[in-house]
């Protein structure tokens, strides 16, 4: 009985000691015990008598209240076919009075155009290191004896940043998927007290004890199709998209000089008529690539054989060309500067490395091969790249 | 030592007693209850206070304190005080009770006064006026002395933080 007693003390001085931070709390711990002690002060015949208090305090514990979130972090997640280790974000918030473990696993819905498994592995489960990034700082969540993937005490989330756990789950993408392509994936979280003993999903407790710390569900309806409100299971959705290049390319030509109707082969500034396509002509062709896919195409490189009865004009490839729509402005006219400059800094064979030209333009005289890397890379959604070279009609 | 302190206590326990039983004694008995939503079998929703049981952060607690005067002879001056546990806050405007007056304290109980006259340290170290969550103390003065035999009570309602 004296010991009851003292331990309450105990847990009263306890009480005070942390009341001022409670104050920025989500909510009074689970199993508190909050007790109530009333004093009556009074007079009998005009003399004051001891103060009584109640002989039985009364007392009751804090019960747990089951109430987190899981949210995604941001829109759908760009990824290119066939790319391994791509995450899916989510965060995980414990509003609950006391910590708690979560279960971990995905569920992938149908319908969407496909699954993050059709990569060929499984859901992996990383916990993020802080920054909010995939990457090699984060670590794999530990699995439970029977396989579930689970994150570990789970501190109530109070407005502390730090006590918010924020999860990646990683696939590998399969390949041959097209540009706008989708994957929807549900992170399911599952509220129990000891993952890493298997222990049991928390559930309503049937009866409401006084002094035992009852467990009362408050979470929220989510999305997943085995997550209702109040079942200690909360989900969130984030999505694949797949993002990849759709190249277009076409070739268009025009006459730059004539022989006739042009003083200096190559300059279409010395025409006085309009030149023709006859031998000893300068023909430019223009060669347009446009990406109408997602993702912007890197190190786009172009191969193109020169027409049979023409002779490629030396130093003649230029990149970068501005133009309209297939047509490219004439390069004999343009200022050279930037990325936007002639190529071909070796006319006889493909060029040596280290290129000595920015975009590696070469002109192979063994299979008269024209070779150029487009510069800048083209864009996504409508991006157009332009690249020239002339020739002389034989 | 322990012992000796422990020895202590159990005497002045003994000697207090007998002088409280000479002159008439006022009982005092804490219950905390809460309401809960019923629906009979015609489905009317009806509010019913019960022993708090199921309690979580936000549910509202009602404490009732009943006082009896189990003495021979009435007892005056009737002052019930009431220190509010740590993490639960008062729930201003519920203390009110007839035959009583009522008032609550926001300095630990050094003083006490109505809600709305009091202020405490804002944040920015100058006063702002008190609110529930401020109280630290309820107190009610009973208007009236308490009949030997005659028993009543008063209540105010909480909100676990």
């Amino acid at each position: 009985m004296n010991s009851k007693h003292f331990a309450r003390l105990g847990l009263a001085t306890a009480l005070a000691l942390v009341m001022a931070p409670s104050a920025f709390a989500a909510g009074t711990d689970a199993g508190t015990n909050i007790t109530n002690t009333a004093t009556v002060n009074y007079d009998v015949g005009g003399v004051s008598q001891p103060p009584v208090t109640n002989p039985t305090p009364d007392d009751f514990e804090v019960d747990r209240r089951i109430l987190f979130t899981v949210a995604a972090t941001d829109g759908a997640e760009s990824v290119a076919p066939g790319a391994q280790n791509q995450a899916l974000t989510y965060v995980i918030q414990n509003d609950t009075n006391d910590t708690v473990d979560f279960y971990l696993s995905v569920e992938e819905l149908t319908g969407d155009d496909f699954d993050g498994a059709d990569g060929g592995s499984a859901a992996q489960f990383y916990l993020d290191d802080g920054d909010g990034i995939f990457n090699g700082a984060d670590t794999l969540l530990p699995v439970s004896p029977l396989g579930k993937p689970y994150l570990d005490n789970v501190p109530e989330y109070n407005g502390v940043a730090g006590n918010l756990r924020t999860v990646h789950v990683v696939y590998d993408i399969d390949t041959g998927l097209a540009n706008g392509d989708t994957a929807d994936v549900y992170l399911v979280a599952d509220a129990t007290s000891n993952a890493g003993a298997d222990s049991a999903i928390y559930t309503e407790s049937a009866t409401d004890g006084v002094l035992v710390v009852d467990t009362v569900l408050g979470d929220a309806d989510g999305p997943a199709t085995n997550d209702d409100a109040r079942d200690a299971t909360h989900s969130a959705m984030d999505s694949y998209l797949i993002s990849s290049a759709t190249l277009a390319v076409s070739k268009t030509s025009v006459v730059v000089t004539d022989p006739f109707n042009c003083a200096t082969a190559g300059d279409s500034t010395s025409c006085t008529g309009t030149p023709k396509r006859i031998p000893g002509a300068v023909i430019q062709y223009c060669i347009t690539v446009e990406n109408t896919g997602g993702a912007t195409a890197e190190d786009v490189v172009i191969t193109d054989q020169v027409p049979g009865a023409t002779t490629y004009v030396n130093q003649s490839i230029w990149t970068n060309v501005s133009g309209t729509g297939t047509a490219c402005d004439l390069t004999d006219t343009l200022t050279a500067a930037g990325n936007m400059q002639p190529e071909d800094d070796n006319t006889v064979d493909a060029d040596a490395l280290p290129e000595t030209d920015p975009a590696g333009g070469s002109f192979d005289a063994g299979t008269e091969t024209v070779s150029v890397q487009l510069k800048p890379d083209v864009a996504g959604s409508g991006g157009i790249a332009r690249a020239a070279f002339r020739v002389t009609i034989d | 030592m322990i012992r000796q302190f422990i020895t202590a206590g159990v005497l002045a326990l003994a000697f207090i007693a007998p002088v409280a039983d000479a002159a008439g004694t006022v009982e005092l008995t804490v219950k905390s209850l809460q309401e809960v939503q019923v629906t009979d079998k015609n489905g009317k929703i009806t509010k019913k206070t019960v022993p708090v049981a199921k309690v979580v952060p936000g549910d509202e607690v009602i404490y009732v304190i009943s006082y009896a005067n189990k003495g021979k002879q009435p007892a005056d001056n009737v002052v019930i005080t009431n220190p509010v546990p740590a993490p639960v806050a008062f729930r201003a405007g519920t203390s009110a009770a007839a035959g009583a007056t009522d008032t609550v304290s926001v300095d630990g109980g050094k003083t006490f006064g109505k809600l709305e006259a009091l202020a405490v340290p804002g944040a920015d170290g100058k006063p702002r006026a008190a609110t529930g969550a401020d109280v630290t103390h309820v107190q009610w003065k009973l208007n009236a002395p308490v009949k030997a035999g005659a028993s009543g009570s008063v209540s105010y309602r909480v909100v676990i933080e």
